[in-house]
């Protein structure tokens, strides 16, 4: 009975976690988006106001914020000095499909990101900042659906793992 | 940076194979290379043209050199620029753009007019790659004629473009700057490098050797960037490359006034022809420069034809 009661518990505790990572993925999402809208604004601003080529203001983005988006930054300009593609867009592609599996961004985030590396390098400033601004109007639109979708997430994921951890301890037991 | 690495850096794949199959003694030695759509790659070095073949050998046969494609231009300017051309839109309305090391690319295209200026260059045809050295003492000849008294004088230097008039400039910065043990004391020199070559700054560091004493205001434009000089670094002498727009002799001027030397270049076949120029004749009639310097590329790149002292009279004649 002891040992039943302690292997119930284990699956109840198993469960509710996972439906709590699970509802967690979603913030994690979030906050992936908000720190690429703060570097891109950042990036926006420094093409801007002191038209840096891109390595330069990538690397200097990149420095200032240790986490996965810091991290796409820093390899695009580690890659962009190689000087190894014959397109900017091309590194932007390769960089970004090997960085997107360390990531909570879902296929949409991805391809509104491949998206702002078309126009990399471009003469015209205006294009090159009109592609970021793209990019920022979606990330933004993105985080209200997805703030929306949290609030309604946020109770349902751990609830569904405490009531299937429930459902399984009954039907074992 | 050796020639090499910041050219293999600069063109797109194809030429960059064509240069890397180069022989390295060879590549020391160029001074242009010319990428034009549809027509032949040409190389100029040592006053002397050559074909090159799509292996990287030296040809003279017009039908096996390499043809350029629309592409390579494209690649080159993308991998040039670091892919960020929009960094250079103020070079390109200029018609270039300067790269690591201070080379300079040159392009003409379509140019598109706003307004009656130049606002960029689409549809880009030609690239003239030409490549600045660094030739450490070449100025050890003028150094001695404008130099009295262990002072520098206002010297102006005369030269037909690419004939190594930037290069003879920088050497004299170096050792302006850094000073001769027994000739003369080095002096904080100022330079205005409006398009990069002089000290072929990257990310704001001079590549070249400028010399100890040595400021230097990147990519800014000459004019404001004398007087800037002036008014922030107090420099004892101020370096400027092309001088010749209006706003250029109006800092001079005041350069001039205030007992700073002037180091400057302007193109030029000789004296008369310079002379013949409104406001740069009327100064150098009135003696503002203590010597002017004529170079000429007929025997060799950068060698001096004549040196005039103030009153215009020839001190040194090859």
């Amino acid at each position: 009975m002891f040992l039943q009661l302690v292997g119930a518990l284990i699956v109840m505790l198993s469960c509710t976690i996972t439906g709590i990572c699970f509802g967690k993925k979603i913030s994690y999402r979030i906050e992936e988006l908000e720190q690429m809208q703060s570097a891109m604004t950042m990036l926006q601003n420094q093409i801007h106001f002191l038209a840096t080529p891109l390595p330069e203001a990538m690397e200097e983005i990149g420095l200032k914020y240790d986490n996965i988006i810091g991290n796409l930054f820093l390899k695009t300009a580690k890659e962009m000095e190689k000087r190894e593609e014959e397109k900017g867009e091309e590194i932007w592609k390769k960089v970004v499909l090997n960085w997107k599996e360390k990531t909570y961004l879902e296929k949409q985030d991805i391809d509104a990101i491949l998206c702002f590396g078309c126009s990399m390098g471009y003469l015209d400033i205006t294009q090159q900042k009109a592609s970021i601004s793209l990019l920022l109007q979606y990330i933004e639109m993105t985080l209200v659906q997805l703030q929306e979708k949290k609030k309604q997430q946020q109770k349902l994921y751990p609830s569904m793992g405490i009531l299937g951890g429930m459902l399984i301890v009954v039907v074992l037991l | 940076m050796m020639v090499k690495n910041v050219l293999l850096k600069t063109f797109g794949e194809n030429i960059k194979q064509i240069i890397q199959s180069l022989k390295e003694d060879f590549l020391e030695k160029v001074e242009e290379i010319h990428i034009r759509v549809e027509k032949p790659l040409l190389i100029f070095a040592q006053n002397k043209e050559y074909f090159v073949k799509e292996d990287g050998s030296i040809t003279n046969k017009l039908c096996e050199a390499y043809f350029p494609k629309s592409e390579d231009i494209q690649h080159t300017l993308e991998r040039a620029s670091r892919y960020s051309l929009y960094a250079f839109s103020e070079e390109v309305k200029n018609g270039f753009l300067t790269i690591e090391g201070g080379h300079r690319i040159g392009i003409v295209g379509r140019t598109v007019v706003e307004n009656g200026t130049i606002k960029t260059i689409q549809n880009i045809s030609a690239l003239n790659v030409r490549i600045s050295h660094q030739v450490k003492d070449c100025s050890d000849i003028v150094l001695q004629y404008v130099i009295e008294n262990k002072i520098f004088y206002n010297t102006l230097l005369i030269s037909p473009p690419a004939c190594g008039k930037t290069t003879l400039l920088r050497d004299m910065v170096r050792q302006l700057s850094n000073g001769k043990e027994g000739f003369f004391e080095g002096q904080t020199v100022g330079v205005a490098d409006e398009r990069g070559e002089i000290a072929g700054c990257y990310k704001g560091i001079a590549q070249n050797d400028v010399g100890i004493r040595t400021d230097v205001l990147d990519c800014c434009p000459k004019a404001e960037g004398m007087l800037m000089l002036v008014r922030s670094m107090s420099p004892r002498i101020i370096a400027v490359d092309e001088i010749g727009k209006k706003e250029d002799f109006v800092a001079i001027e005041s350069i001039v006034n205030a007992g700073i030397q002037l180091l400057c270049t302007v193109h030029g076949n000789d004296l008369e022809d310079v002379k013949r120029r409104a406001i740069l004749g009327d100064m150098i009639k009135n003696g503002v420069f203590h010597s002017i310097v004529v170079l000429s590329a007929k025997k060799r790149v950068g060698e001096i034809k004549t040196i005039y002292n103030k009153n215009l009279e020839i001190v040194y004649k090859a």
